[in-house]
């Protein structure tokens, strides 16, 4: 204590210095600054509740307090997107001749994806274009504004749904403000559709007993699953993916595998946290992930996986390509475009429209076998087979996701299926225990049924508070024991 | 406060008290294991460390290890056994190194510590052992990519400080991290702590870097060496580093892999 008081100056600084803008350390929902800075909101939300108007307000205020830690002034720039969509939407509302309404649509698309087009593409265009043309390229001075590509789709959707009548454009800009800058969801998602969440901020409804304590259950299980699980097997992962040459076909495999894993812990982790803090505050964001890889085919796992991002796709890019409605061919082709845009979404990098495209062939594929695969009948044989197909499928994909170029990409598959000796899987498992149980734990817990997770999640609601404190240190003091001086950040946070 | 919320912010409340509370007093011990603390008082004190560490930076004798001297030394033509240690970017340059070693009548032994950094091996044993079974008489050190974002960068000196300690009287070159941003003064806290002419800033170099941005390719490191070892004439201790000839064919590289720790 004595040497807290001698040094207050430095702390006075320290704290200053910590709660600046810092783009190296934008304010993670597992960071401690999040946790106390949430204690000193969270009274003053729920004194401010009464009052709508003034609830948004501050929560705005939060919201892109919690922008500009990361991406510094650029939460400007949200606000003038947030001013100019409403705006927009409003003329689109108002005038009644369609091909004015087109046009103003378009209008507020093309200015949200000028925006992500500059920020996030720039630099990969001029790349490509250099190269086409042999020129000496030099990359612009670009910093990505952190969660650009979630609020952009955000806001694209708004438009186009006013645009559809499918919503009416809110009275308030600050509810729009509100809708687009929800801190919860800013950064990573889940991508919130605004006739699913406007209609809340105008309700605002105080959250229930089971909401606040529910939220938490759903914040606990994210971090566990994020800063235990998925920055721990990571480790593994990254030697075999920075090395791929080093390693042997048994290796390279469970670091595929591992990879599987750990991106869907990574980036479920944090939606985990997302929805629970949203729920804490009495408004729901959605599932993001329904246990993907229980699919048994593709199209399947796409409706499990990040279902924020993949109904966005369907919605606002499939089924205005035409969908199914144009005949088989072009239902392939749509399938193959919507997945090579969502491909594209992910990074301004060939890697990622390879990713993409091979999601789309391999939904296509599916498609066009679906009349046979329908008749064959589902029983404790062809199951598993369908289940592996997909898994294995998933997780190739994941490599040229994850590898660093298309090269090592290869090199890896092909150590798996010409280097791969079965008389070295029981020295792995000798070499790395704990990391093998952990990747059997993950399998045994992602087949768990639903309704077993749910009835843990109340057993936790209904929990005495001093019981509820304890699980929650308990998760606590484990992060800080599995924790690294630099916090590895969200995968999904580059996106 | 809604009651609704009262409890939630209670046990928050509750559980920064505990951590805070924990992070300021003596160890707490279940069992063998020693509970690790939130690093608070790093993050609070990080300037009071600083103030203490040039304190004893002047009053420490030991400091006298790291007096600047003016005159570079003559070639050592002597045979070396080389120890390359360092984080992630040591393979890479391992591979390289390991031709100038062949080519100059070298031994080079590389320890590839991944997502390591300077306080890992001043805590660890590692260093001592490595110098230890090779009988290590040069040494090149590639640490500091992973502290580059440190806000403090003057509170990882005493790790520096205890990295050369260990290596002692042994000739060494500390490669600077291949900034891939600006750093927040570890390249510069590296060589005001190393020697004269044994830091070689590796910042402001042109880097062909890999997908994620951060490490220089394979093609890129060689070249990164090949700077190193053109510049090794005006080193502290300069020894023998001609360019190895085209003719050289696959040279084995003696690289041990270290995996990154949970800290």
């Amino acid at each position: 204590m004595n040497e807290l008081l001698e040094n207050a100056s430095t702390i006075i600084d320290n704290v200053r210095t910590m709660f600046a803008y810092d783009p190296k350390a934008p304010m993670l929902f597992s960071s401690g600054l999040f946790w106390l800075l949430f204690i000193v909101f969270l009274p003053i939300y729920a004194l401010l509740k009464g009052s709508r108007w003034k609830m948004t307000v501050f929560v705005i205020c939060f919201s892109l307090y919690f922008y500009y830690k990361s991406s510094g002034l650029f939460f400007l720039m949200l606000i003038a997107t947030s001013l100019i969509d409403w705006t927009l939407s409003h003329i689109i509302h108002k005038i009644e001749k369609k091909w004015a309404r087109l046009f103003v649509m378009w209008l507020s698309i093309l200015v949200s994806l000028s925006i992500l087009g500059y920020f996030k593409y720039a630099n990969f265009f001029l790349w490509n274009w250099n190269n086409m043309v042999e020129g000496n390229f030099q990359p612009l001075d670009i910093i990505l504004p952190v969660g650009i590509s979630f609020y952009t789709f955000q806001s694209i959707s708004y438009v186009v749904d006013v645009y559809k009548r499918r919503i009416r454009p809110t009275k308030s800009w600050l509810d729009y403000l509100f809708f687009l800058s929800f801190f919860p969801a800013l950064v990573a998602g889940p991508i919130v559709r605004a006739d699913y969440f406007l209609p809340q901020i105008e309700a605002n409804r105080r959250a229930s007993y089971n909401d606040i304590w529910g939220g938490l259950w759903l914040v606990i299980v994210g971090i566990v699953k994020k800063a235990l699980i998925a920055d721990y097997i990571a480790q593994y992962n990254d030697l075999i993916f920075n090395n791929p040459e080093l390693y042997t076909g048994v290796q390279t495999l469970m670091g595929v595998v591992g990879y599987t894993m750990q991106i869907y812990c990574d980036f479920s982790g944090y939606s985990d946290m997302a929805i629970g803090i949203a729920l804490i505050l009495g408004f729901r964001l959605g599932l993001n992930f329904d246990s993907p890889y229980q699919s048994r085919n593709l199209t399947e796992f796409w409706r499990r996986w990040h279902i924020s991002l993949s109904s966005w796709l369907r919605d606002y890019v499939y089924i205005p390509l035409g969908g199914n409605r144009k005949g088989t061919v072009r239902t392939y082709v749509n399938n193959f475009l919507t997945m090579l845009i969502g491909g594209l979404w992910h990074g301004a990098a060939w890697k990622f429209v390879f990713w993409g495209a091979m999601h789309g062939v391999g939904l296509a594929v599916h498609k066009a076998c679906k009349p046979v695969l329908e008749k064959i009948p589902d029983n404790f044989i062809t199951i598993p087979i369908f289940w592996a197909v997909t898994f294995i499928y998933v997780s190739l994909l994941w490599v040229f996701f994850r590898a660093e170029d298309f090269e090592s990409s290869v090199l890896i598959i092909q150590n798996i299926f010409t280097d791969f000796h079965w008389n070295q899987v029981p020295q792995f498992f000798d070499a790395r225990p704990v990391w093998c149980i952990m990747m059997v734990a993950l399998v045994i817990f992602h087949f768990v049924p639903q309704s077993w997770a749910d009835s843990v999640q109340m057993a936790f609601i209904k929990m005495s508070w001093i019981l509820k404190l304890i699980v929650f240190m308990i998760v606590v003091q484990l992060v800080i024991e599995f924790m690294s001086e630099e916090v590895a950040p969200f995968i999904y946070f580059q996106f | 406060m809604k009651s609704n919320y009262s409890g939630l912010w209670l046990l928050l409340l509750v559980a920064l008290v505990v951590v805070v509370g924990m992070a300021f007093s003596e160890d707490l011990t279940i069992g063998s294991h020693t509970l690790k603390k939130a690093p608070v008082a790093d993050v609070l004190l990080s300037d009071a460390h600083r103030v203490e560490v040039e304190k004893d930076m002047t009053e420490n004798p030991d400091s006298s290890l790291f007096i600047k001297e003016d005159e570079p030394l003559e070639v050592d033509t002597l045979p070396k056994s080389i120890l390359l240690f360092g984080d992630s970017m040591t393979f890479n340059l391992a591979l390289r190194l390991a031709k100038y070693a062949a080519a100059n009548g070298h031994k080079l032994h590389a320890v590839n510590w991944d997502s390591s950094n300077t306080k890992i091996w001043a805590e660890s044993d590692t260093l001592d052992r490595y110098l230890r079974e090779y009988n290590v008489d040069y040494v090149f050190i590639s640490l500091g990519s992973n502290e580059l974002y440190f806000k403090k960068p003057e509170t990882r000196m005493p790790y520096v400080k205890t990295i050369l300690s260990k290596i002692g009287t042994i000739p060494y070159v500390w490669i600077g991290p291949p900034n891939w941003q600006e750093d927040t003064g570890i390249n510069d806290m590296l060589e005001s702590v190393c020697a004269k002419g044994a830091f070689f800033r590796s910042a402001g170099m042109n880097f062909k870097r890999k997908a994620d941005k951060i490490h220089p390719t394979r093609a890129s490191s060689a070249l990164w060496i090949d700077s190193i070892m053109r510049w090794m004439p005006k080193s502290r201790h300069p020894i023998l580093a001609n360019l190895p000839p085209d003719t050289l064919g696959k040279v084995k590289t003696n690289v041990i892999f270290l995996e990154a720790l949970n800290r």
